[in-house]
């Protein structure tokens, strides 16, 4: 993970395309949800199973194992994002392959994995469209559901059209045909496939992937050899607990009821089946997950990575996901990258929410990413990661905030200052950081809260 | 390998602190009267068809005596010239002579070039579920995964004996199986044509999947 945290209102196209895209996004899942017969008892069922699954990791991993290679899979375990690439790219190795189809993974952009393999000679292609685009445009995913939701149609087109050197097209259906021509080639020279994993159930064995587009059925269908990368967290015990996940996530992702395929693998082509990998590779991927799994930010690994809340937060909307500076951003990714990168790396993180609670209350597994963040920003102070004048501004908040008369007298100050004009339009970068530079304050109430309590107390007759 | 797993799996042991009591290790119930969405005694052929044709299917009821003039219809009226058709199934065989030259079974035989110059596939699905207007296509013996991914259109027999009400009767289908019988290697629950929304949010069907969808509900 690299980058730099840099949080900036969005200039003017990008604003607009991440404002309209996570506002409509938001309004489809809750009406999605408005559907369902208790959501609440659902979402609250989801968390329990999660939670249960992570404290009894160990014996659902054992399990998960078992029944993997029962059903002629190969598992191999990862402890950090380097030993990850190691294999995929051992694997490509010994079997001689040479072209990679990529599904959707956010885990295989944690570790770096496309320009592992690239190192190691191999063409590799992005699948899910809106991947392909940001790898032609040598550009980052800014969502974790929809990679382009920074790009605009005409973006889109230009990079597209120049790519496959074809006369400009704005039409969203005609941009779509041309990339599905020019992935069909790749589909079929194909010889690895490399895919994500939704959910991964223990009882059995099996591999649980959601796409829309298909890409992520051709990535697992087609090569002779399919390697899917899994985080430990994405395992759940039964059959059965996929009916509640999948009844949660495209609700929360999309609003649909369900994605349009949902894939079911439980190894490798069967005896007598006419398609279907010949070898099936698994890779488990701690890298920090266990320390999370024993900390006090067990919680943030029931995710699901459906991006409901990135689409309920103001801070997203207005800034955009490239300003996380990292694979994960968004409400999740401000515990997850500090979580799994290094809370100095990402210590602005935590900071970056005004604490509004629609990540919670979009959350299908209940995770309580307000509660998480206070108490990271608490860590944030003890390992004394904030900047020197954030610290003396926080002192002298702390001295005027714990002393009424300190505290009377500030606001005079301050309504003085304000009174009269429009507030204070502008704030200076030199004054507030960048996070809050430009913004406004606006002009004082003409009466203040305190004052019209003391009137009504005095009224009651009770000063 | 083996070394590397045992160590991870001790420390997810250590991290999870799973030395829980007894009560602690068994999941939770998946309470059907929260999960469940769609009554045991729904009408399932009505919900099925509405559900399908949200999800942009085009779904219909069609009797079992006129399965194949409506695979007819649908070949003339496509003017599909290449068919591809379920090998598990004898749909090849029993269609109408003038189709012979334009069917083909999607056996061992088939090579590339027409599974990717197809007009059209037929497939046979296992399943139904009424409340996403999702049909279930297994992989097994016999069988090509990938049948009902790369032609452009895909029409599907489904019986209506095969319909469920809810996504909570399928995995329970599957999970009272996995005692017995083994899971298929391969199972795709289909809703709809393939899509995206990728750029500005404009729906577009048809990307790396069929673009169009029919379902027979067969009675």
């Amino acid at each position: 993970m690299s980058g730099r945290v840099a949080f900036r209102v969005a200039d003017g196209p990008l604003y607009e395309a991440v404002r309209r895209a996570t506002l409509h996004k938001n309004s489809d899942r809750q009406a999605s949800f408005t559907v369902l017969k208790d959501a609440d008892a659902l979402r609250r069922l989801a968390a329990q199973i999660k939670q249960h699954t992570l404290e009894n990791l160990d014996r659902y991993l054992s399990q998960f194992v078992d029944r993997l290679e029962a059903a002629g899979g190969h598992v191999h375990f990862a402890d950090t994002a380097e030993r990850a690439r190691e294999i995929v790219v051992g694997i490509a190795g010994q079997n001689g392959l040479r072209v990679c189809a990529k599904a959707k993974s956010m885990t295989s952009e944690e570790i770096g994995l496309t320009e592992a393999l690239q190192a190691a000679g191999m063409e590799v292609v992005e699948t899910d469209l809106g991947e392909f685009i940001v790898q032609i445009d040598r550009d980052r995913p800014s969502h974790i559901v929809t990679p382009i939701i920074h790009k605009t149609r005409r973006q889109v087109a230009e990079s597209l059209c120049r790519f496959l050197r074809v006369p400009h097209t704005e039409d969203a259906g005609e941009l779509t045909q041309l990339a599905r021509v020019h992935l069909r080639d790749v589909f079929r020279r194909a010889d690895l496939g490399v895919s994500g994993v939704n959910f991964a159930v223990a009882h059995t064995g099996t591999l649980c992937v959601c796409t829309n587009e298909g890409n992520g059925r051709m990535v697992v269908t087609r090569p002779k050899v399919h390697v899917a990368l899994m985080g430990i967290e994405k395992l759940v015990p039964r059959m059965i607990d996929l009916a509640v996940f999948l009844k949660l996530l495209a609700r929360s992702s999309t609003g649909q009821p369900l994605t349009v395929y949902t894939t079911l693998i439980t190894g490798p082509r069967q005896a007598g089946e006419l398609d279907g990998p010949e070898q099936l590779h698994v890779i488990i991927l701690d890298r920090g997950r266990t320390e999370i799994l024993g900390g006090d930010y067990r919680e943030t690994l029931r995710c699901i990575r459906c991006g409901a809340c990135l689409n309920a937060c103001p801070v997203y909307r207005t800034v955009g996901g490239h300003a996380y500076g990292s694979v994960y951003p968004g409400p999740i990714g401000q515990l997850v990258s500090p979580l799994l990168g290094g809370l100095a790396h990402y210590h602005e993180l935590p900071h970056a929410s005004s604490l509004c609670g629609a990540c919670l209350e979009a959350c299908p597994v209940q995770i309580d990413i307000p509660k998480l963040l206070v108490r990271m920003r608490a860590e944030t102070v003890r390992q004394n990661l904030l900047s020197r004048r954030k610290r003396l501004l926080m002192r002298l908040v702390l001295a005027v905030l714990a002393r009424p008369r300190f505290y009377r007298a500030a606001q005079r100050l301050l309504r003085w200052l304000l009174g009269g004009g429009a507030g204070w339009r502008g704030l200076p970068e030199s004054l507030v950081g960048s996070g809050f530079a430009g913004r406004h304050l606006p002009t004082p109430a003409d009466r203040s809260f305190r004052a019209i309590w003391r009137e009504e107390l005095a009224h009651e007759g009770r000063v | 390998m083996k070394a590397e797993f045992e160590a991870l799996r001790e420390r997810v042991r250590r991290a999870a602190g799973s030395m829980l009591p007894a009560a602690g290790r068994t999941p939770p119930p998946v309470a059907e009267a929260i999960v469940r969405q769609v009554p045991r005694d729904a009408e399932l052929v009505d919900l099925f068809c509405r559900q399908a044709r949200l999800a942009g299917a085009d779904a219909q009821v069609v009797p079992r005596g006129a399965l194949l003039d409506w695979l007819s219809a649908l070949m003339d009226r496509l003017e599909a010239g290449k068919v591809l058709i379920d090998p598990a199934t004898s749909m090849a065989a029993e269609l109408p002579d003038r189709f012979a030259s334009r069917t083909h079974a999607a056996g061992p035989e088939l090579d590339d070039e027409l599974m990717f110059a197809a007009d059209l596939a037929i497939v046979s699905a296992v399943a139904g579920v009424a409340e996403t207007g999702s049909i279930v296509c297994s992989g097994g013996a016999g069988r090509r995964r990938s049948l009902s991914l790369i032609p452009p259109r895909l029409a599907a027999v489904l019986h209506a004996s095969r319909l469920v009400p809810d996504l909570f009767d399928l995995f329970a289908g599957l999970e009272a199986g996995e005692r017995g019988i083994t899971v298929p290697g391969n199972i795709n629950i289909i809703t709809g044509p393939s899509h995206t929304a990728d750029i500005e949010g404009v729906l577009v069907t048809g990307v790396h999947g069929p673009g169009q969808v029919w379902v027979a509900v067969v009675t």
